[in-house]
């Protein structure tokens, strides 16, 4: 049964207030992200996306005060794009900030920013695959230098840093988003998702031992839904059973943990919960067995309520305590997802007739931004 | 020459420091988006960092620089990076007045540092595994293996603070791996004993790390049965301490499911394995019972039963494995009951195809 005592309803108001107020300004502990600040930039423009507020400004001609306008966000994003004559005419992305000035010797891109900035790009009205404005073909060209023999992604190309699963999402989510695979050896990558399954049947950050964990999975399954290899898993009936398994039981009491007999945090309803949809989805009939549904959905959102902030709105990793940007925007990507899940009363209630715009849970971005018709290949 | 990085310097000393360098503001444009409160001190060392690191300076005060930078932002990994080509050009110096053990060792001391309070920070980890690869790299096996051992301990002492922190078990296991030596993972037996029944037995890390371990590294060789034996033993063990953890029925299964997965394994082999574990996993209801539990309501152990049965595959099993997923169902996890009625569906379909 949901506590009704500690489920708040959503509060739409308070949740455009926190990300709009963090999309202007974020306090200074945040100087620790910043050389990923285009990944706040991301949580906050998808959010508020999720939220309707650009739809009703644009469209609307609602006004909010003090807004960061979507032009200045794409010129400042535009801003932090390599230039081509820099250095390495071969070389093409973003970086995460304006710490390095354009020409710097060390200003190169980097593989999560060059996905964070697209989707962005995508999302505020940028044809991303046509605008002259991005290099295109040079990104693409980025990605193949980045991927590495056991088919993993370095996330620069000075290659000094770490490689994992979550950087082969990021090279998935350009490809896509660019409508080319040239950048990706696909059977290589294939092979590094699969060497990075747990005994367990999750996926973990990186292979040959690693720990399943909530994250990475997610990163793994839209990898390979991303890159239309999904059948590896499927194929496998006792791959899938086992991370099928695993997934609807990270659910103990309401909210998801990411590893066995760890805390339930807000920002694996959204990972758990968009692993499971992918994986109900059969690609080649299109039908959905919806296995989302295995996971208890009143109790789920209770939590996540329950970590939504009274006063400074956003949603926090667990209860009572402080708000972050990750996390409030996980949160809310989950509660799109569980809108599906209406039947209840309780939903009802908590999100109060409020309706999110719907999730591309794939991608982790509205799906409005990526439509069929636009030439996007459908996704979940 | 001592190193000097152990040398802190502040914001302060940077003016006189690099007298003859011009700072270079951040240009964040006429439109800034999820402006950075920066402290004033953060701002003057970036200012010195994006002029010293433009002229590509590698030197003993562009790593104080480094230092001071990182101690504002330690995931800034263009200043580790930076950082790293400053030390391995002071190392290649021709005068070969640095201590390069010394050297390194001050360099993993002030990434502990700078771990202390940022235990999850991915560039910090990478700089300890990229000090690794360079003496491994630069120097001979027995210093590399001395700096292994080390950083064995070191994850060790993170443990203590955090037994499940996700960074130190990976740079652990990639230690391991980069080792090569095959004693190595008898040891690493002990060591994921010692974490889960002295540390803690619902640590998943640590039945992660056993199962490396168990086989020695090589995951794409299913283990001899002796040893698979040994080791459901092993996880019967730590069900019996406590039959609600998740962690050692999933290890249980997953070596179970090993084994009959491999061809080399006979049928009445099977038959038999799937059998003994059948009754000993039944067998730790003993213990619920003994603590006036309800032997009957422990999901994950019933859980377990269910994969057992199913794995076995004969109709009186599946029917058995039915039976359990009711009671799982309606009674014991409700929270996963849509989970338990689609596994129904699935063993009716398997009963049915054997009746026809």
């Amino acid at each position: 049964m949901p506590s009704a005592s500690n489920s708040q309803k959503f509060d739409r108001e308070r949740q455009i207030a926190y990300f709009s107020t963090c999309l202007q300004q974020l306090p200074a502990p945040y100087c620790k992200l910043d050389t990923n600040r285009l990944t706040m930039v991301h949580f906050c423009v998808h959010a508020l996306d999720l939220l309707g507020v650009w739809d009703e400004m644009e469209k609307q001609n609602v006004k909010y005060s003090s807004f960061v306008e979507a032009n200045n966000i794409i010129e400042w994003i535009l801003s932090t794009l390599m230039h081509i004559d820099n250095n390495d005419p071969q070389e093409a992305g973003f970086i995460g900030g304006t710490f390095l000035p354009p020409h710097h010797k060390y200003h190169h891109s980097h593989i999560a920013m060059t996905y964070t900035a697209l989707c962005i790009l995508q999302t505020l009205g940028v044809d991303v695959r046509n605008d002259p404005r991005i290099p295109q073909t040079a990104i693409i060209r980025t990605l193949r230098r980045l991927q590495q023999p056991d088919g993993s992604f370095a996330s620069t190309i000075q290659g000094d840093g770490e490689h994992d699963l979550r950087f082969l999402y990021c090279a998935c989510c350009i490809s896509y988003l660019l409508d080319d695979w040239s950048g990706i050896d696909i059977p290589r990558a294939v092979s590094y998702v699969r060497n990075c399954r747990s005994f367990d049947g999750a996926l973990a950050l990186v292979p040959h031992g690693g720990e399943g964990h909530g994250g990475s999975t997610f990163c793994g399954v839209a990898s390979l839904v991303l890159m239309n290899q999904l059948y590896v898993i499927g194929e496998d009936a006792d791959w899938k059973a086992s991370l099928l398994h695993w997934c609807v039981t990270r659910q103990q009491k309401q909210g998801l943990q990411g590893r066995p007999n760890k805390d339930e945090d807000t920002c694996y309803s959204y990972w758990i919960g968009a692993t499971l949809r992918l994986l109900g989805y059969d690609a080649g009939t299109g039908n959905e067995d919806d296995v989302l549904c295995f996971l208890d959905h009143a109790e789920l959102r209770s939590f996540v309520l329950s970590c939504q902030h009274p006063v400074l709105g956003g949603f926090s990793k667990v209860r009572n305590t402080y708000p972050d940007v990750l996390h409030s925007y996980y949160s809310l990507a989950y509660l799109s997802l569980s809108q599906k899940y209406r039947q209840d009363t309780q939903m009802k209630k908590d999100l109060e007739g409020v309706s999110l715009k719907a999730l591309n849970c794939t991608m982790g971005i509205g799906q409005a931004s990526i439509l069929a018709e636009e030439g996007f290949r459908p996704l979940l | 020459m001592a190193s000097s990085t152990t040398t802190m310097i502040t914001t302060e000393d940077l003016p006189a420091l690099f007298h003859d360098v011009t700072p270079i503001p951040q240009d964040e444009g006429p439109h800034i988006v999820c402006r950075i409160d920066y402290p004033p001190e953060f701002t003057i060392a970036y200012d010195y960092f994006r002029a010293l690191s433009a002229k590509d300076e590698w030197s003993e005060r562009a790593l104080q620089l480094t230092t001071l930078c990182l101690q504002f932002n330690p995931a800034n990994y263009t200043v580790w990076h930076f950082r790293r080509k400053c030390m391995w050009a002071l190392l290649m110096k021709e005068d070969k007045s640095i201590d390069l053990e010394a050297f390194l060792v001050n360099d993993l001391t002030l990434a502990a540092a700078l771990g202390g309070e940022n235990p999850k920070n991915y560039q910090i980890w990478y700089h300890r595994r990229a000090i690794l690869e360079y003496v491994e790299q630069q120097t001979n096996k027995e210093l590399f293996y001395t700096f292994c051992r080390r950083e064995l301990d070191y994850t060790a002492e993170v443990f203590q603070e955090d037994s499940k922190n996700y960074h130190a078990w990976c740079f652990r296991q990639w230690i391991l791996q980069t080792m090569k030596a095959p004693a190595i993972w008898q040891e690493e037996m002990d060591f994921s004993h010692q974490m889960i029944m002295d540390g803690d037995v619902r640590n998943n890390s640590a039945w992660n790390q056993r199962w490396l371990a168990a086989h020695r590294g090589q995951l794409t060789t299913p283990l001899a049965l002796e040893t698979a034996q040994s080791e459901a033993d092993y996880a019967l063990q730590g069900a019996r301490i406590d039959p609600y953890n998740e962690c050692p029925w999933r290890y249980l299964i997953a070596i179970l499911k090993e084994q009959c997965r491999s061809s080399t394994m006979e049928e009445d082999k099977r038959t038999w394995l799937l059998q003994h574990y059948l009754d000993h996993a039944e067998l730790v209801k003993e213990v619920l019972k003994e603590a006036d539990k309800d032997p009957e309501a422990c999901p994950n152990l019933s859980a377990a039963l269910v994969d057992i049965l199913e794995m076995k595959g004969d109709t009186e099993a599946l029917t058995h494995a039915k039976q359990l997923m009711h009671y799982l169902e309606h009674d014991i996890d409700p929270i996963r009951a849509r989970y338990w009625a689609f596994r129904s569906k699935t063993i009716e379909q398997a009963l049915s195809l054997k009746s026809d």
